[in-house]
């Protein structure tokens, strides 16, 4: 089965064709470039002879992340679901970055900064991340003093926006990526389920926190 | 030639399907006045989820009326220039996935082109170049020579606020909702035009400009003053003025420069007592009037397709890197209506 990845939640924009979990091709660009979405995959395409009619499945990462890329990327990624006619499976950000992250010593938190001083987070078990524990939106001073409080944590940052508040973790226990790994979108989604397309046409980005725009409502 | 148009540049989703620029197939719009309702006023991070959210719906709304597929569409046009940036770049998601699936042209168009281009749909042997366009919306007020496709010569524009906003403005501060224009309208209806002797400025000027925010002011501050006022002919008389500035400046572009066939667009152009007012005095003048069906006044995907559609034959289609910007020049000769920092 053809997977087509898409991914535009960070300052990194990347789409990859994988077949049965194996990785044929990937395009990235940094720098503005949600953008470009199209045009990778156009050229990711044309890299793997792989023309889009035999794309069998669309993964899209649907959050938390940056608020426009979001949008851009799953709007991609429904459209063109919709049009090709084939299913879609959304990815968490947070599932992809720990997907390929082992830590036995203790639970592994990864967290993003969700804006006003909030992040979101997601919390895994010891050893093999996926499927998490719980996941959501929570004020960073709470979330920090709990994590503080785990047993050999280890905390993964999508960005780099805590790691100062998080001075007292050892290094060994805290590591932050700008990009989310392939590999770990491709083991994320393959770990998901499928969407209908009625649920793909109403497919929005989950940037839980519908409620900080509201707060934040500036009309023009 | 069919093309599907797509325009989410500010709070409303839509779609349409034209047919060689001429003929509507289908135009499906959805508004999000419930969700931004309660703010007064149109939240944009709102407005992209709120697209996020419609657009595949709505593209199927425009085929599914139009009794077509995919496989029929030949192009897909899209407003990538003007408007809320958060908005525009999901239209153009959507629009770049359609023309990447379907292996079909990408046409990406100024949102006021397809304004413009709302006149000439269906009656472009009616209306022949060049010809006086007034197009009036929420973010923008201009009086355009329409001398050739995609080519125009700015004769007027605001120099602050546009018509549509001030008519937000007072609504919001009557407490009358969103969208405010409509609102507005209405309980003009019902209310004396010359209770209030709002200001016109600029009108005895000898020039083409506009400006509304004096008048926004005189207005929001009567109303503070007297909050027992008369809403009604609060809005009579500040529709009034605003009609007054638009037709007469209107008619002295007309005259100054020879043009006899005028063409009113954008939303405000919905609004009955402007459209009265501008076709009596065509009428007196022995000028020709062009508005747009209603439908087709408001932000839709049908003048983008109908536009498209006469745009791709001048220029062809773009790549799949296009991308959104909210302010950019107009028409092939790249006209600019906004102060140089917006452009940047």
């Amino acid at each position: 089965m053809l997977q087509l990845l898409i991914d535009t939640s960070g300052p990194y924009t990347m789409a990859a064709v994988a077949d049965e979990g194996k990785l044929l091709g990937e395009c990235t660009v940094q720098g503005r470039p949600a953008a470009r979405v199209h045009e990778l995959i156009r050229l990711l395409l044309m890299a793997v002879k792989t023309p889009i009619e035999a794309i069998d499945l669309i993964a899209v990462t649907v959050g938390p992340g940056s608020w426009t890329g979001l949008n851009i990327g799953v709007t991609a990624a429904k459209v063109l679901a919709q049009v090709r006619k084939c299913p879609v499976v959304t990815v968490s950000a947070l599932d992809a970055l720990v997907a390929v992250h082992h830590w036995d010593r203790g639970q592994t938190w990864a967290i993003c900064k969700a804006g006003r001083g909030k992040a979101n987070y997601s919390l895994y078990a010891r050893g093999p991340a996926l499927p998490g524990l719980e996941s959501g939106i929570t004020e960073f001073g709470a979330l920090r003093d709990r994590l503080l409080q785990d047993v050999d944590p280890m905390v993964l940052e999508y960005g780099q926006t805590f790691r100062p508040d998080l001075s007292r973790l050892p290094a060994v226990n805290y590591a932050c990526r700008e990009r989310l790994p392939v590999e770990g979108m491709i083991l994320a989604a393959r770990a998901a389920a499928p969407l209908h397309l009625e649920e793909v046409l109403a497919l929005t980005p989950d940037y839980l926190q519908p409620a900080l725009a509201e707060q934040d409502a500036q009309t023009v | 030639m069919l093309i599907l148009g797509i325009d989410t540049s500010c709070d409303d989703t839509s779609a349409g399907v034209v047919d060689s620029g001429h003929t509507v197939r289908s135009n499906v719009i959805a508004s999000q006045y419930a969700a931004h309702a309660r703010f007064g006023g149109i939240v944009p991070m709102i407005a992209a989820r709120e697209h996020t959210q419609r657009i595949s719906y709505i593209i199927q709304s425009a085929l599914d009326d139009a009794q077509i597929g995919f496989g029929d569409l030949d192009a897909v046009a899209v407003a990538h220039h003007q408007g809320l940036l958060l908005s525009l770049v999901v239209g153009v998601s959507a629009a770049k996935s359609v023309a990447l699936a379907c292996d079909i042209p990408l046409i990406g168009m100024h949102h006021l082109e397809g304004h413009i281009y709302s006149n000439l749909m269906g009656r472009q042997h009616e209306l022949p170049f060049p010809f006086l366009c007034l197009t009036v919306a929420g973010g923008h007020t201009l009086l355009l020579k329409v001398t050739a496709h995609s080519r125009y010569e700015l004769l007027g524009f605001t120099r602050d606020d546009a018509a549509g906003e001030v008519f937000d403005k007072l609504a919001r501060t009557l407490g009358l909702g969103f969208p405010g224009g409509p609102a507005v309208e209405k309980l003009a209806a019902e209310g004396n035009p010359q209770a209030y002797e709002f200001p016109r400025p600029l009108i005895n000027q000898p020039n083409f400009e506009f400006s509304f925010s004096g008048l926004k002011t005189a207005v929001i501050q009567a109303v503070e003053r007297d909050p027992q006022a008369n809403a009604a002919d609060v809005c009579a008389s500040f529709q009034q003025a605003v009609i007054d500035l638009l037709v007469t400046k209107t008619i002295r572009v007309a005259k100054a420069h020879g043009l006899t066939r005028i063409a009113l667009a954008g939303g405000v152009a919905l609004n009955g007592p402007l459209r009265v007012a501008l076709q009596r005095e065509c009428e007196a003048l022995n000028y020709r009037m062009f508005v747009p069906p209603r439908d087709l006044c408001m932000d839709n995907g049908a003048m983008m397709a109908g536009a498209g559609y006469f745009l791709y034959r001048l220029r062809g289609g773009d790549p799949l890197t296009i991308e959104a910007r909210a302010n950019a020049p107009l028409g092939q000769l790249g006209i600019r209506y906004r102060p140089e920092s917006k452009y940047n």
